[in-house]
């Protein structure tokens, strides 16, 4: 019984080095920084994606400020005009009811808005497929004269000027220098989370419980698989490729497609084949924007196309529509709109003070 | 009595076994023997800018091309990257990866500090002109390569790996201003050169001395062996035939001086 206090003490010893050794494990290197992670839930049955955020790990905070730079107006030349102004969330992050895009000081682009969303899938970006990165799209609207027209070196000393820039670059990756590439990561972030992979017609693939279409959106959809689906594929509903769909070229804007890319003559009067998810939501169509309305495409395709040189084969001859099967396509598409993304509150206008 | 158990031989043992594992857990896993020190030290190359063997000059003088068009140079940078050594049995040995902005205009990018050069006898010194078609695709970049640089083309990805602007009276442009953006990573209008400049030097372990060399870049090599004319192009500015043409002739600029 003697040396019962020293068996105790050293007990207690023993539990104090335990306690110290868990506390020192616990501390990481980072100083105190500290980002939440999110992962996306990507639509099942979808592709494996072709952007992958190991270099751009995603977090609360990257999205967050990606967020609020793509509606922050002040980004353009006259602070007149975001990401946002042209990418509505309403018309599936496309622009409602302008055929071209327009920008600083009211000028207008020779290309229509595309939209946003399942950007993670794509290979290549714009209506030519010119830019090879997600993180370098915005880019291109930032700095072009006739959308932005911004000077990145300004903007980056502009935000690095506004406390409430310095305090979410420094949230987002641990300090407030405000670099090109955290800006264009956190951007890239953002719109990384523009998925759509939820509408009527996705529920009914997935055979939800009492989802179901109806006699005319079963023919819309057997007539989209016959006549459409080769180029407008499942379950993204494009196949990514550059096609002419014999739209006859216009002289007034001179475009000429990707062969503006490649140099190739193979390439003349060739564009993005773009989704057809959200389509009734996002007119006007086509990348002049030529076509208001979705019953305007139906007739193009039935009695417009030019055979050209370049015309895809698959709708050289055109693709014969009655009434009838204008309609049933049209409820077909109309299962395509997908109001989860729409809706979506987390991408929503966050509204910038000035 | 509960206390009891502090005086039972099993307790005891344990007491006395517990800080010996902590102890043991704690310890600092033993490397699987480390491998000797390599030593390694770092080559300064100093770059300097020549027209027709004289230091160039921007904005004030006139220069004039083999087809007599007489010009100005306002502008003149490029992309230095890829660097590497060859060794005395023809190895080819890279250095560590880095991208070089050299702009005429400012002095402090005609100094390069390569890293990384290990021991050996080296007879060449080898880089690419412009930026690997790697960088190119993969999204945005910082330091030389931040597009901000305003050395990257937005709307066909892509960088511009050397340019020139200037005025010329040769040049059909409103204010007779030419603009060459040479560019381009993807056959067939690939301009990326790579060029290799014999240069002999020794590292040996514990060098304190940094391998110090200078190159000169003359430009007027970018108006030859190809025809370069204002008059036909005075504007470069996206990947094609032109741009290939002058990067076929600016690839013989380079030369080590020492």
């Amino acid at each position: 019984m003697r040396h019962k206090a020293l068996y105790i003490a050293a007990a207690f010893g023993t539990l104090l080095l335990f306690a110290h050794a868990c506390k020192k494990e616990n501390k990481g290197g980072t100083g105190g920084f500290r980002t939440d992670p999110l992962t996306l839930s990507l639509p099942p049955g979808f592709p494996e994606p072709v952007y992958n955020f190991s270099n751009n790990p995603l977090t609360k905070q990257g999205v967050a400020l990606g967020r609020f730079i793509f509606y922050d107006y002040r980004l353009s030349k006259d602070s007149t005009v975001s990401c946002g102004f042209c990418h509505q969330q309403f018309a599936a992050f496309g622009h409602f009811d302008h055929a071209l895009s327009h920008g600083v000081g009211g000028q207008q682009g020779t290309r229509s808005v595309p939209v946003l969303f399942n950007m993670i899938w794509q290979k290549a970006f714009m209506w030519d497929g010119g830019v090879n990165n997600l993180e370098i799209q915005p880019l291109t609207p930032l700095t072009d004269h006739k959308e932005m027209g911004v000077d990145l070196q300004e903007l980056l000393k502009k935000m690095q000027g506004d406390p409430k820039y310095r305090q979410q670059f420094s949230a987002a990756f641990g300090t407030e220098e405000v670099t090109s590439e955290r800006m264009f990561k956190a951007i890239t972030q953002f719109v990384g989370t523009m998925i759509s992979g939820n509408s009527r017609y996705d529920s009914i693939i997935r055979k939800v419980p009492g989802a179901a279409f109806s006699p005319d959106e079963a023919a819309g959809y057997t007539l989209y698989q016959q006549k459409c689906a080769a180029c407008h594929k499942e379950p993204l509903f494009t196949d990514l490729s550059y096609r002419s769909n014999g739209l006859p070229y216009l002289p007034a804007l001179n475009d000429v497609g990707r062969m503006k890319i490649t140099g190739n003559t193979a390439d003349y009067l060739k564009f993005k084949v773009p989704s057809l998810r959200n389509i009734l939501k996002s007119s006007p169509y086509m990348h002049d924007g030529r076509y208001f309305d979705i019953f305007q495409v139906f007739d193009f395709y039935d009695h417009g196309v030019k055979d050209t040189v370049t015309t895809d084969a698959l709708v050289r001859k055109g693709l014969s529509l009655t009434d009838q099967q204008k309609r049933q396509l049209y409820l077909f598409l109309n299962t395509l709109t997908d109001y989860t993304l729409i809706n979506n509150k987390d991408l929503s206008e966050v509204l910038i003070a000035p | 009595m509960i206390l009891r158990i502090f005086t039972s031989y099993i307790f005891r043992c344990v007491l006395i076994c517990l800080p010996v594992l902590w102890l043991c857990g704690c310890a600092k896993k033993d490397k699987p023997s480390d491998p000797p020190p390599v030593f390694y030290t770092r080559l300064s190359l100093d770059i300097s800018h020549e027209m027709n063997g004289s230091p160039l000059v921007r904005n004030t003088s006139t220069y004039s091309n083999p087809l007599g068009e007489k010009f100005i140079i306002t502008k003149f940078r490029y992309y230095l990257s890829n660097f590497a050594l060859v060794d005395d049995a023809g190895k080819t040995v890279p250095l560590a990866s880095a991208y070089f902005l050299i702009d005429d205009a400012v002095d402090s990018t005609k100094r390069l500090v390569l890293d990384s050069v290990p021991v050996g006898n080296f007879t060449a010194v080898r880089f690419l002109i412009g930026v690997d078609s790697a960088r190119n695709n993969s999204g945005v970049q910082s330091g030389a390569l931040a597009p901000e640089n305003g050395m990257f083309w937005t709307w066909n990805s892509g960088y511009i790996m050397a340019k020139m602007e200037g005025t010329s009276d040769a040049a059909t442009t409103p204010m007779q201003g030419f603009e060459w953006h040479v560019g381009g990573f993807k056959e067939p209008y690939n301009v990326l050169r790579t060029v290799q400049l014999p240069l002999s030097f020794r590292v040996i372990p514990f060098m304190a001395a940094i391998p110090h060399f200078s190159m000169v870049a003359s430009v007027d090599k970018w108006f030859t062996p190809n025809e370069a004319s204002f008059a036909k192009t005075a504007i470069i500015m996206g990947p094609g035939a032109a741009a290939v043409n002058i990067a076929n002739n600016y690839q013989q600029m380079f030369s080590i001086k020492n």
